[in-house]
């Protein structure tokens, strides 16, 4: 047994650069309460107002700006003016006679006017199935998936997802089981109504009392007959949030602000669904979301930035919002901070600016060249690399140095790992030479540094047997159509598809014909058994469709948000869609690919998950992943140039973001454990001691290791990806118990520190003092030197042991500096 | 009794197993000292050796001039391999005192052979070899072996490693070539012709060259993982043409896919026994060669085949179809290049009738026409892959310009077409041909036979699990029960075995009506000498007395792969036989003091006659049943145990014998016997007022 107290010491005096010490570099730039922001104007919202009937409410929203550019609400302190078109209360407008004129609002001296037009307002406007009872049905939640919107339910009542089908939903609200559920002549005494008031048991709860909007439109549309106007109803083609940009502050009293939603339908209509709209944020701690006199209201809480998501009958719309707290207000961009010349440093820094966020100071050396080698290649640098990068005096040996990391075989390897989990490769679902040759061929394909877009194309018009042309096993992976489309979606493109196979998804792009449309691509890839029975034979069959879920019917094959595909006689459909996928033009492809080698060198991407594409889900910095996009057509779809570019980046240098940094500002470097596949070379490499896998090569490296090798069970604990799906959820960096308990008491880190040809008995025997052996296990398992209060602590703890108890001692250093997080983190 | 105290011990009784033979193969004219391991080999006593399928019945030309069990599980012996012997592979077995082994693999070559000299795990290791060597080596987990090649002049190298197919399946070989400057030369994994086994060739200028042999999962196998490596000049071409030869009449082939031997002609006469209408695989054994002193790239004369003495023959064969239909080839292409349509007028389907040709032109369908009368069944074999021609077959049979009567691909584990087809109008048919993938090249070879359905009458053993071997072992003064299924056989058949050694028997069994299945009792006199035997079957018409063959197709799987499906499969068209020694125990089978009526069942006693050391449990079942009588399994271990007969209410009533049989598992095996027939009496249920007593 170790003593643990001589370890527990080791490990407090190691790692002094912690990563709790970085983040100390980002002091607290917290104002101390200066005078309030004077307003230096006002802006009315919406643009413009049109009131078409005597229900129609809309929202005003009065909104100030500050002088340091953020916004409050002063709606309620405003004054109004409406020439006696309207009467506004409570930031609601009510036309009282028919015309045009304008809306005033004056606040602090500052005013502000809208366009104002009432029509038709002593008519009641009907009640709309399509417009009023879906969204409302909606809005209380009646139709969500955990409720009657479930693919088979509640209680034998079935709602579409979200309304997406209003027809089914018509039948099943006013037509099924003889239209119970709707009472025409007593319509308080609608089922629908009764439950939804929880007048009678509902399991779903009270979704309204019988005082409110939701129940005034639905018994309107049962009084009325519980009429369909589907297909005649209007249909809402844009829908937009006011206002359109947003920075606000976390100044007391004025954190608060509604917002407008409205809706632009095809007849031209523009209505304020703000009450019906549901709202989301993508950051809780940043911005929170109340609703407040039924009006949606955004709270801020935090500095940073957020995207609102607004969803309103099958559209969704989203609105950036900036928030600013005390710091922000003695914001100043760093003295020292070069201009940024890459394209990647003038988007994040653009947007820092705007977030009034000081980036983190370059690194050191130490810092970088380790950074460099764990994400390039996925290894530490050798004591030699380190003393050698250290030593240059050469400005340009950073650049260099990614250079060099580049161009090496590893780097193509370890960049190859990504897309063998995206692609699936793994035993379980391929025969296990199937998988090792697939896996051999995609690595084969970064090795030889051949154009991305091609590999992709060879992939999808792939045909033949599994083993000759391992590319087909992207078809073995998964054999139906569907789950192939899904595949091909999600590894290529970074989009998820899979819901839209049961419903359309309302506030998601994709719609079930989108869904089948696509795989209709797929539908005629088919394979049999090879003459080794291990072997599959892929081919496209000249006929077979995939049939439409709702509609029955054979689905034509169409581009994801493009154009239907007319089959050519006799062409395979994948050619073409090959072609498509690989456009210049493309939205998707190339955004997917740059997205993840940013992810891969920045540790989060633009839009993160790298492979859950969607509106609610939207892109960081839009316009830098647009321009990436296009960087890497430009660079022909070299990922190592790509990679290399990215690395050459003030952003990439920059030192380790404080834990309480928002990570979307890449205001520094966020800090992530080391891959289980990484850790597990970082290991080997400290001890030296390097144990071979049965089923792996000489030589081979964790993230090398072949389908079918024997893992270690290292890697497994320390969440190597299953590739159970394309998912990169898959791969976990998630901490546990069992990994602590491994790295501290775990025979097999035992016996590799105490290894008779390992680290320390090498050193040892060579008869080094203790300092160079210091020296060397620093460099070694951190790339730097310790410090002078480390070393001289360490060397004071060292002294005079000698023979066994020496080596103990070294043994005991090493395994605390092996659970330090400066070693199991990369700043 | 007193001969049972003469017994072995029990753990040396068993049938004995064999795991793998080293080396794997001997130079024709050499004598080589070859190690087989297994378990039960204590009593080894002879080495059986069969020739390979489609190598015809010649002399295997192997002597066995010693013999020795070193122990239990290792027999040393010392071959003699006779300077004429034909090259390719042999099937070994071997026989103990109690019985036969399964199958092993062992190959006469025609290059010396050198064994593998460790360490020579990385290129500066490597050993040293010749041209036209065969190197034996292994590779444990991980290993990677190094071999260098030194060539003096320019020539043109082929590479052949046999891993899976020595019949071990420890390993799945990959083979890669690199100059002296580490350039790649050559790197091979699967290929056709080898499967799973790597073949290469390169044209290997002056200089040293290093060949890296490794498990493509870097697997091996812990005491290794042994594969062979051929290097030399030898050619390697992977077609003939045609595909096809007639038995026993001289043909002349041109050998496709080396460029060395292409064009050159060959003469071959493929031996009778491979005609599938003599009993034969309708294959044959093919071993492309250069004759002696003619270099590579020779002019090309015609050179007779199967010349016993050529130093450069290929070490795997091409297979040949042997066939005797009229062969219709392939015409010169038309000016669109798409049908190769015969310049022969069509030949009726009844005689039989093949055509030959080749998938030359991208998306290529070729037609072959032919004529056929309503009502006709027509059996269509397409032959592509089978022979290691790269076509994976599509074939579609119509009337011309009709829909498809039969589209037609795989079956089971064949990508060759073979099926069968019913005419449904007088006319002109013909057979559409193309590739599945689109494929196309010179070497896209096929052949498609078409010929009235036949009956072909045919047979094979049922081993009592799956993973037993088929040999038939049958202890002195004992009997040993066999079950052949059949095919194409007809009801009231009369069949027997032929070949017994002295002092056996066997009856003459009658295929019953609705029966397929053939149960045989051999009997052995206590007086028998151990020997083996190779039986075949015969059968004769119900009423006749003109016996004739009854093939036996009897799949030995080498090897499996993937939840144990076979992959490397041979034949053997006899039954593998031995008398072994008398066995520690005797049973017998009581006849029933009641009948078994219809409906009950009822406790067949079956007793042990043992040696004093012959303990232990004896598993009992019976060889077989009759419709609708099923007989249970009991555990025998002492002198007595009962199995329960039962039978249905469809039972057939008469007397039907039953045959029980008794397993005694030893640490590293089995054996076992079969019981003198035993009658039971079925009787209806109501010829009886109550239960007879004793059922249940």
């Amino acid at each position: 047994m170790k003593p643990v107290a001589l370890r527990a010491l080791f490990l407090s005096a190691v790692g002094a650069v912690s990563l709790a010490g970085q983040a100390a570099a980002d002091t607290d730039r917290a104002s101390t309460g200066e005078q309030r922001d004077s307003v230096v104007a006002i802006r009315v919202l919406p643009s413009a107002l049109v009131l078409d009937d005597a229900s129609d409410q809309p929202r005003v929203l009065v909104l100030a700006t500050t002088q340091s550019g953020t916004h409050f609400d002063v709606t309620k302190e405003a004054s109004f003016a409406t020439a006696g078109l309207a009467v506004v209360e409570g930031g609601l407008v009510r036309a009282t006679r028919t015309g045009k004129g304008t809306l005033r609002a004056q606040f602090g001296g500052h005013t502000g006017q809208i366009d104002l037009t009432c029509s038709s307002v002593g008519l009641e406007r009907k009640v709309s199935f399509v417009r009023d009872v879906l969204p409302t049905l909606t809005r209380a939640g009646c139709n969500q998936g955990a409720c009657h919107g479930s693919a088979s339910g509640k209680n034998g009542f079935a709602l579409s997802l979200f309304g997406y089908d209003p027809e089914r939903d018509h039948y099943a609200l006013a037509q099924e089981w003889k239209g119970r559920r709707v009472d025409r002549l007593e319509t308080d005494e609608s089922l629908v109504l009764l439950k939804a008031c929880r007048q009678v048991a509902h399991k779903g709860g009270q979704r309204f009392d019988k005082e409110s909007e939701h129940y005034r439109v639905l018994a309107d549309w049962i009084r009325a007959g519980a009429p369909s106007d589907i297909g005649n109803a209007a249909r809402v083609v844009d829908l937009r949030i006011e206002p359109a940009s947003l920075v606000l502050t976390t100044e007391a009293g004025r954190q608060r602000v509604p917002l407008i939603v409205r809706a632009i339908y095809d007849d031209g209509q523009d209505r304020d669904v703000s009450r019906l709209a549901l709202l989301s944020t993508t950051d809780a701690s940043v911005i929170d979301l109340e609703a407040v006199d039924t009006a949606p209201t955004l709270v801020a809480k935090a500095r940073g930035e957020v995207t609102v998501l607004a969803r309103f009958a099958s559209s969704a719309a989203t609105l950036r919002v900036l928030v600013h707290d005390e710091a922000s207000k003695d914001f100043a961009w760093p003295e020292g901070e070069a201009a940024a010349t890459t394209l990647v440093d003038r988007h994040l820094n653009e947007r820092l600016r705007e977030l009034r966020i000081a980036p983190q100071a370059r690194c050191s050396d130490e810092v970088f060249v380790r950074r460099a080698y764990i994400d390039l290649v996925g290894t530490l640098p050798s004591v030699a690399e380190t003393k050698a990068f250290l030593a240059s005096t050469d400005p340009g040996k950073r650049p260099a140095l990614i250079d060099h990391l580049v161009a090496t075989t590893a780097f193509s390897e370890y960049l190859a790992l990504e897309w063998v989990e995206a692609l699936r490769i793994e035993a379980r679902r391929l025969d296990e030479k199937g998988a090792r040759l697939f896996d051999e061929w995609v690595r084969a394909q970064f090795v030889a540094r051949r154009r991305f877009d091609e590999v992709v194309r060879d992939m999808v018009t792939a045909s033949g047997p599994s083993f000759a042309v391992p590319q087909v096993n992207l078809y073995v992976v998964e054999r139906d159509p569907k789950l192939i489309a899904e595949h091909v979606a999600q590894a290529f493109l970074g989009v998820r598809l899979s819901c839209a196979q049961c419903h359309d998804h309302p506030f998601e792009r994709w719609t079930m014909d989108d869904y089948y449309g696509f795989a209709a691509f797929f539908a005629r890839v088919t394979q049999k058994r090879g003459e080794d029975v291990r072997e599959r034979i892929v081919y496209a069959r000249p006929s077979g469709e995939v049939l439409h879920a709702r509609t029955k019917k054979p689905a034509a094959p169409k581009f994801l948000g493009a154009e239907v595909y007319k089959d050519a006689a006799g062409a395979d459909r994948r050619t073409a869609f090959a072609a498509w996928l690989t456009a210049r033009d493309n939205p998707w492809f190339a955004r997917n690919v740059a997205n993840r080698l940013f992810a891969r060198v920045f540790k989060r991407g633009i839009v993160d998950a790298v492979d859950d594409v969607r509106i609610s889900n939207p892109a960081s910095h839009p316009a830098l992943l647009d321009a990436l996009a296009q960087r890497l057509a430009d660079l022909d779809y070299d990922l190592g140039r790509f990679v290399a570019e990215l690395c050459k980046t003030r952003a990439y240098e920059r030192g380790a973001l404080p834990s309480t940094a928002a990570p979307t500002s890449f205001a520094g470097r966020i800090p992530q454990r080391l891959d289980a596949e990484v850790l597990y070379e970082a290991v080997a490499e400290l001890t030296a001691v390097r144990t071979r896998a049965r089923g792996a090569g000489p030589m081979e490296r964790a993230y090398e290791l072949k389908p079918g090798a024997t893992l270690p069970r290292f890697l497994g604990l320390f969440g190597r990806s299953q590739r159970e799906s394309a998912c990169t959820c898959e791969r976990s960096e998630e901490p546990n118990l069992a990994q602590i308990l491994h790295l501290q008491n775990g025979p097999e880190i035992e016996e590799m520190l105490r290894h008779p040809r390992g680290r320390i008995a090498r050193l040892l025997a060579s008869e080094a003092s203790d300092a160079a052996v210091l020296e060397e296990l620093f460099l070694a398992a951190y790339a730097r030197r310790p410090f002078e209060g480390e070393s001289s602590r360490l060397l004071q703890d060292l002294d005079g042991a000698a023979g066994p108890a020496r080596q103990a001692r070294f043994e005991d250093l090493l395994w605390a500096m092996l659970n330090s997080k400066e070693f199991l983190f990369c700043q | 009794m007193a001969l049972f105290s003469l017994h072995p011990p029990l753990a040396a009784q068993v049938w004995p197993k064999t795991s793998f033979v080293r080396p794997h193969g001997a130079l024709r004219g050499s004598v080589v000292e070859v190690h087989i391991h297994g378990t039960g080999l204590g009593t080894a006593r002879e080495l059986c050796f069969a020739m390979a399928p489609g190598h015809g019945q010649q002399d295997h030309g192997i002597e066995v001039t010693s013999l020795q069990a070193r122990n239990d599980s290792l027999v040393v012996a010392t071959l003699a391999l006779a300077a004429d012997a034909a090259p390719g592979l042999r099937l070994l077995r071997v026989r103990t005192d109690h019985g036969l082994s399964g199958v092993e693999l062992f190959r006469v070559g025609t290059r010396a052979r050198v064994p593998e000299r460790e360490k020579n795990d990385s290129a500066a290791e490597a050993q040293d070899i010749d041209l036209d060597t065969c190197v034996d080596a292994s590779l444990s987990s991980g290993d990677v072996d190094y071999f260098a090649l030194r060539v003096v002049e320019a020539t043109s190298v082929r590479l052949e490693v046999f891993g899976v197919r020595l019949g071990d399946g420890a390993i799945d070989p990959r083979l890669a070539v690199h100059d002296e400057a580490g350039g790649g030369v050559a790197e091979a994994d699967d290929c056709l012709l080898g499967r799973m086994d790597p073949i290469v060739r390169f044209d290997a200028q002056p200089g040293r060259y290093t060949i890296a042999v490794r498990d493509s999962a870097w697997r091996g196998a812990a005491q290794g993982a042994d594969y062979e490596l051929h290097v030399g000049g030898f050619p390697r071409p992977s077609l003939t043409w045609p595909l096809a030869v007639e038995a026993g009449k001289a043909c002349r082939l041109q050998l496709l896919g080396d460029p060395e031997v292409e064009g050159r002609g060959y003469v071959f006469t493929a031996p009778t026994a491979c005609d599938a209408t003599q009993g034969g695989t309708g294959y044959a054994a093919f071993y492309p060669f250069v004759p002696m002193g003619v270099q590579m790239g020779f002019a090309p004369p015609f050179f007779a085949a199967a010349s016993r003495t050529e130093a450069r023959v290929a070490p795997s064969p091409l297979y040949v179809r042997v066939s005797s239909l009229e062969t219709i080839y392939e015409a010169a292409k038309g000016a669109a290049g798409t049908d190769a349509v015969t310049s022969v007028a069509p030949r009726s389907a009844q005689a039989g009738i093949a055509f030959e040709g080749c998938l030359a032109t991208p998306d290529e369908r070729d037609h072959m026409h032919f004529t056929a009368k309503k009502g006709e069944r027509l059996r269509v074999q397409v032959f592509a892959r089978r022979l290691r021609s790269p076509v994976d077959a599509v074939a579609i049979v119509r009337k011309r310009g009709r829909p498809p009567l039969v589209v037609a691909d795989d079956v089971g584990t064949s990508l060759d077409p073979d099926f069968e087809c019913s005419i449904a109008e007088d006319g002109e048919h013909e057979i559409e041909i193309f590739d599945r993938l689109g494929s196309f090249g010179p070497l896209h070879r096929y052949r498609v036979e078409v010929e009235p359905r036949r009956a072909e009458a045919s047979a094979r053993i049922l081993a009592a699990g799956r993973d037993e071997d088929h040999a038939v072992n049958v202890a002195r003064a004992a009997r040993m029960g066999l079950r052949i299924t059949t095919s194409g056989v007809p009801a009231g058949t009369r069949c027997r075995l032929v070949g017994l050694p002295p002092k056996c028997s066997s009856e003459v069994v009658t295929l019953e009506r609705g029966q397929s299945v053939l149960d045989f009792v051999v009997a052995a006199d206590a007086d028998a000498a151990l020997a083996s035997a190779s039986l075949e079957l015969e059968m004769a018409a119900k009423g006749s007395d003109a016996w004739k063959p009854l093939p036996l197709q009897q799949p030995v799987e080498l090897v499996r792969v993937q939840n144990n499906q076979p992959y490397l499969t041979t034949m053997e068209s006899r039954i593998p036989f031995a008398v072994t020694a008398q066995l520690p125990f005797q049973i017998e089978a009581v006849k029933p003091l009641q009948a078994l009526t219809r409906g009950t069942s009822l406790a067949l006693s079956v007793r042990a006659v043992r040696d004093k050391r012959a303990g232990g449990n004896l598993r009992l079942r019976a060889l077989s049943a009759p419709p609708g009588i099923v007989v249970g399994t009991a555990t025998l271990s002492g002198d007595a145990a009962t199995l329960e007969v039962r039978a249905s209410e469809g039972a057939a009533l008469g007397e039907p014998r039953l045959h029980i049989v008794a397993r005694r598992y030893g640490r590293n095996g089995h054996y076992e016997l079969t019981s003198a027939p035993v009658v039971v009496t079925v009787v209806e249920a109501a010829k009886t007022d109550a239960k007879p007593e004793g059922t249940r």
